[in-house]
């Protein structure tokens, strides 16, 4: 297990002109349905600025990609699969916040051991980028984790809480039929979905949902220098979200 | 206990990828997969609108032997892909699970 630190290293100094490019659903090798090229040597050549790794129900590559993509801003992120087959993104400002999330949903889930060559391998990396082990119980099923668990258990851990591809399979509108009530901050693949849940109110981002290095950067958000005070790190990129201080690849 | 051609031709379900002629014993009908996950028996036939490939997991996991995919819906490729890995037949059906279980339970299917 990397030593983890509370403030992540990985930040920028404002700079005015610049527009920042930012992917916030990007899947590592340790996502059964990933390539094992999501690597951080291979994730952090792409064209973009800011990156959040979310693999399903687990954290526990986000150090790896922090310690090695020193000159982008990785968010610590997890994809939760709650029980009702819906995907929630999490992002945090620090590890040891995602870590300790990390833990309750792998507490939160009965153990599934499966065969990796049918279902895809589940690869621990360290923060040299080797292969150190491999998770056992499939991350690809269900927690027993309900929405408004999830949602909780992320905001409780000082997370921003996104339903993710809420108009595509294992998203909140295709499962539900509908966005809960309570909700506030979706993903969406589609720009009809975008448009509607705009008017209506919501903060409506888009990102990849990367599972191959092709895939990263093809859809993401923009940010401009005036949506952050300060310096940009994963704390001030998440408060940028939360306010809707962003554009979209439609906007 | 029924064959599953004998299902499929009374009731009126389209293959999609047949794997075997096995015996079915039971039915099931649910599309939350951690519940079909605790409940379903071996050698059944579950009824269901879910599509995605983790569907393939959860029968080989229970020991399902078919899936029908009701409403018209249709299996993605990678499902279908999946199933033939695993040796899980897929049906489809226009009909609702509601009347499809009805008809299968009607023939005896427990």
């Amino acid at each position: 297990m990397i030593g983890m630190t509370e403030s992540i290293g990985n930040e920028f100094l404002p700079n005015e002109n610049k527009v920042y490019k930012a992917d916030l659903h990007i899947h590592s090798c340790l996502s059964p349905c990933a390539d094992l090229t999501m690597v951080p040597s291979t994730v952090c050549t792409k064209d973009i600025d800011i990156l959040a790794i979310t693999d399903h129900n687990t954290a526990e590559n986000v150090a790896a990609f922090v310690c090695l993509c020193r000159d982008k801003v990785v968010i610590p992120g997890i994809e939760i699969h709650t029980f009702e087959d819906v995907h929630i993104l999490g992002y945090f400002s620090t590890l040891s916040d995602v870590m300790e999330v990390s833990k309750i949903v792998s507490e939160n889930t009965n153990p599934f051991p499966y065969d990796p060559e049918t279902f895809g391998y589940q690869l621990l990396l360290n923060e040299s980028e080797d292969f150190i082990g491999m998770l056992d119980n499939y991350l690809g099923f269900p927690t027993n984790l309900s929405i408004d668990q999830t949602i909780d258990l992320i905001e409780k851990h000082n997370g921003l809480a996104v339903f993710a591809h809420a108009d595509r399979k294992f998203g909140v509108i295709y499962q539900l039929g509908m966005l809960p009530k309570n909700a506030h901050f979706v993903e969406v693949r589609k720009r009809e979905t975008w448009q509607e849940l705009k008017s209506t109110g919501h903060i409506v981002l888009t990102s990849s949902d990367a599972h191959v290095p092709d895939e990263i950067g093809s859809r993401k958000i923009f940010f401009q220098n005036d949506a952050f005070s300060g310096k940009i790190d994963a704390h001030s990129v998440i408060s940028a979200v939360a306010l809707g201080r962003f554009r979209t690849i439609w906007d | 206990m029924l064959k599953l051609s004998q299902i499929i031709e009374e009731v009126g379900l389209k293959s999609v990828y047949l794997h075997n002629d096995c015996e079915i014993e039971h039915g099931y009908v649910g599309d939350l997969l951690s519940i079909v996950m605790r409940s379903a028996k071996e050698n059944s036939i579950w009824m269901t609108v879910q599509s995605h490939v983790n569907i393939v997991a959860v029968a080989t996991l229970t020991g399902i032997r078919a899936i029908v995919l009701c409403e018209g819906m249709e299996f993605p490729e990678d499902t279908l892909q999946k199933a033939q890995e695993e040796g899980i037949s897929l049906l489809v059906t226009e009909e609702n699970a509601y009347r499809v279980s009805g008809k299968i339970y009607s023939l005896g299917v427990r």
